[in-house]
């Protein structure tokens, strides 16, 4: 099940200027993907993150999930327990890799956290092109303690993807970013490189 | 001012050595291109690149490279540290201050970090190069990388002080030489009267600079050389009376030849230092005729009574005695024999005064007269010996004649003689650390212009030129060398040197010259011109007058 633009869209339970947490109201299959670029409308600016985890489990840490179900699917067991679903969340975990204010964005933190249960949607190609397009929000997720290298190697891959046709060039433009970044560090540079072209 | 090509940002560096620029992505540049930069307090520097480098920003990036292969993670690693974990640059040794009115100064400053530096274009190497349409120049070739622009060189400072022409065998010393002399013989049709002439006295070694000059491009193996070129300014002389086409034979009789003569033959000639002490105690004693007189196969009675005059002459008389009464070792004395006797069978040395007083005073004549004199040795062209001999001997005179002319003259310009260049091959054998100091040429090279006259010397082994005459060498044509010791001897001394021996080790084998000194404001590298058959190495004053600015739409820049 994949989350939509209307009610299905996790919400920010916790918020801070480097990353946010979000939740689904409930449990989700198919979450927001590792890496993607994800953005939050409400609030004096648009904030972008990047998705660093994902998490699902029951809301109440007391009731802990039991398994079930003997032979039959997830689906199946979902199916045949409706009840179960709702006890259920699924949260992400989301590095701040910028903002966009007007007409510009800005590979920077954002002025403040983004609002409590506002809501989190996936960013447009447009958007992830514009803000990504130098490959400066790197410098962001590399100082990030959520970003890990598979984190950041499925961030360019993400953002490689929205801009289309020029996924290659962007693709080296972002290595060279890293490379700067990272120039202390080839064997990171290489582990990272290594998710992008995986 | 046109849109100049970007190249890249100053990093780092120092005046007195190199400045490093690091270049922008994808830009490249070669040893021996100009660029320029603009420097904070106003004005721009003007360099020569030195030096290329491949440089990391941090050692991971070349301690643990990019795998070889065409997998889509190595070719991405090596895409993306190029320009950045690894990236080029370049040092560049700056030279000029080249303000925006056209002044031009030694460099004293350097630009900021991060100065944008650019490379050079037309504009900014005319403002350089002071470009002078009114005088007389030498095309010396066209600058590494930018084949639109010529570089002439001023002929009258050429050889306002001595120059010379360096290289290994086959790198294209004698065309450029014949070239340079060929715009400067082609400059004396503008003179107004024979004094404003520079005239040349070359010794022609292998017969290049008469009639033909040997040639090992493309088509004929023969191209015209002065005297076809010029053949009312150039008179040839040969000590081989079989050769064609010359104005007179050359000879030299034994009485011409004096023991000071014989100083600079001894390595050549193989003689020793007692040998030479001998020659010289043997002029003293014998007069004119000594070379005659000890060549014979028994001391003559001349010799006998000027030898034994005070204790009398013993029974038995041969050349050991004569040795041994002289003070020599009879084997030394043999030395000088042997050596004299091999040098008086050559065709040119003939027994007595010959006709060396009557030829020397005709060359020194026609030389006074405005033309140019080319002394060729024919068949003997293997015979150093003899070159040096000769050459040695004419100069040494024709040069008491100038300077004595010059002393006449009490600094009188209009009665002073004309400029005089005299050309030799092989200078190191002349002017070599023991022998500069006999040789006339370590004198003339070190009086400069006080007597009206220089040198211009064609050598492969800089190094072993005695350091005093070659510091004086004013403008150096360099081409490639492979000694070190040779490009350190040439560049010794110059601001940043280690650059210009990275430049000279990087000449290619064949026609690409390094050119700085005197008459160059900057050094230079150029390809010469090849020595086609329409070849016209000059311009003279007249034709270039009449002739529209910067024809053929090439630039000209002028030393």
């Amino acid at each position: 099940m994949t989350p939509g633009p209307g009610s299905e869209a996790p919400r920010v339970v916790e918020a801070g200027l480097r990353s946010f947490t979000c939740a689904y109201e409930r449990y989700v299959e198919q979450p927001f993907q590792l890496g993607q670029v994800v953005a939050v409308r409400e609030g004096p600016v648009t904030i972008l993150g990047c998705i660093a985890d994902t998490a699902s489990g029951p809301e109440d840490p007391g009731r802990p999930l039991q398994a079930q179900g003997g032979a039959l699917t997830a689906a199946e067991v979902f199916a045949e327990n409706p009840h179960i679903r709702p006890l259920l969340r699924t949260r992400l975990t989301i590095a701040a890799c910028g903002y966009i204010s007007g007409e510009g964005a800005l590979a920077l933190l954002p002025p403040s956290p983004p609002p409590l249960l506002a809501r989190v949607e996936p960013a447009t190609d447009a958007e992830v092109v514009h803000a990504t397009a130098d490959g400066a929000f790197l410098a962001l997720l590399t100082a990030s303690p959520l970003c890990d290298d598979a984190v950041i190697a499925a961030a360019v891959r993400a953002a490689a993807n929205a801009h289309g046709a020029e996924a290659r060039d962007f693709t080296v433009r972002a290595g060279k970013e890293l490379a700067r970044l990272l120039k202390a560090e080839p064997a990171r540079l290489s582990s990272i490189l290594r998710g992008v072209t995986a | 001012m046109s849109a100049r090509e970007g190249m890249g940002a100053i990093t780092g560096g120092s005046l007195t050595k190199s400045l490093e620029v690091r270049l922008d992505p994808g830009k490249s540049a070669g040893l021996g291109e100009y660029l320029v930069a603009p420097l904070a307090e106003g004005g721009e520097l003007l360099g020569m690149v030195t030096d290329v480098m491949l440089k990391s920003a941090e050692a991971g990036a070349t301690s643990w490279p990019p795998a070889a292969g065409d997998d889509p993670l190595s070719t991405l690693l090596r895409e993306v540290l190029l320009d950045t974990g690894v990236y080029t640059a370049v040092e560049v040794n700056p030279y000029l201050e080249v303000g925006a009115d056209g002044t031009t100064a030694r460099a004293r400053r350097v630009p900021r970090h991060f100065a944008r530096v650019s490379r050079a274009d037309q504009e900014v190497l005319n403002r350089a190069f002071a470009v002078d349409e009114e005088r007389a120049a030498v095309r010396v070739g066209t600058p590494l990388g930018m084949d639109d622009v010529e570089v002439f060189v001023d002929i009258e400072k050429l050889f306002e002080r001595s120059a010379g022409v360096f290289g290994k065998s086959g790198t294209g010393k004698t065309i450029a030489t014949m070239q340079i002399l060929d715009a400067m013989v082609r400059n004396n049709d503008d003179a107004r009267v024979k004094k404003e002439r520079t005239v040349a006295l070359i010794f022609d070694m292998h017969n290049d600079y008469g009639v033909e000059i040997k040639y090992q491009g493309e088509g004929a193996k023969h191209r015209k050389s002065l005297k076809q070129r010029h053949p009312s300014n150039v008179a040839v002389y040969s000590l081989d009376r079989t050769t064609a086409n010359t104005d007179a034979p050359f000879a030299i009789g034994t009485q011409d030849i004096t023991s000071d003569d014989i100083d600079v033959l001894q390595s050549t000639g193989a003689f020793t230092s007692q040998a030479i002490e001998a020659a010289h105690e043997c002029e003293d004693r014998f007069g004119k005729s000594w070379i005659d007189e000890i060549t014979a196969d028994d001391p003559s009675p001349a010799v006998l009574r000027r030898t034994f005059r005070e204790s009398g002459e013993p029974d038995d008389t041969n050349w050991t005695k004569v040795a041994q009464r002289l003070g020599f070792h009879p084997g030394s004395f043999e030395n000088l024999r042997r050596g004299l006797r091999r040098f008086t069978r050559r065709g040119f040395v003939q027994s007595g005064s010959g006709q060396f007083a009557g030829a020397l005073s005709h060359i020194v004549k026609t030389l006074q007269g405005g033309k140019s004199v080319v002394v060729q040795f024919g068949r003997f062209d293997k015979d150093l010996t003899a070159y040096m001999l000769v050459a040695n001997m004419l100069s040494r005179r024709i040069w008491n004649e100038y300077s004595d002319a010059v002393e006449r003259a009490h600094g009188n310009p209009d009665r002073e003689p004309n400029r005089l260049v005299i050309v030799i091959e092989e200078a190191h054998k002349f002017i070599d650390r023991s022998m500069a100091g006999q040789s006339i040429f370590g004198q003339i090279a070190r009086e400069l212009r006080k007597y009206n006259v220089t040198l211009f010397v064609i050598d492969q082994r800089p190094s072993q030129i005695d350091p005093e005459v070659l510091s004086q060498i004013g403008t150096k044509f360099c081409f490639q060398l492979d000694s070190e010791t040779d490009v350190e001897a040439l560049v010794g001394g110059m601001q940043g040197r280690a650059g210009l021996r990275s430049v000279i080790a990087s000449l290619e084998s064949r026609q690409q010259a390094l050119v700085f000194g005197h008459a160059l404001p900057m050094p230079v590298v150029v390809r010469p011109p090849d020595l086609t058959e329409d070849f016209r190495a000059g311009a003279s004053l007249r034709e270039r007058m009449g002739a529209p600015a910067n024809g053929r739409g090439s630039g000209k820049l002028y030393g």
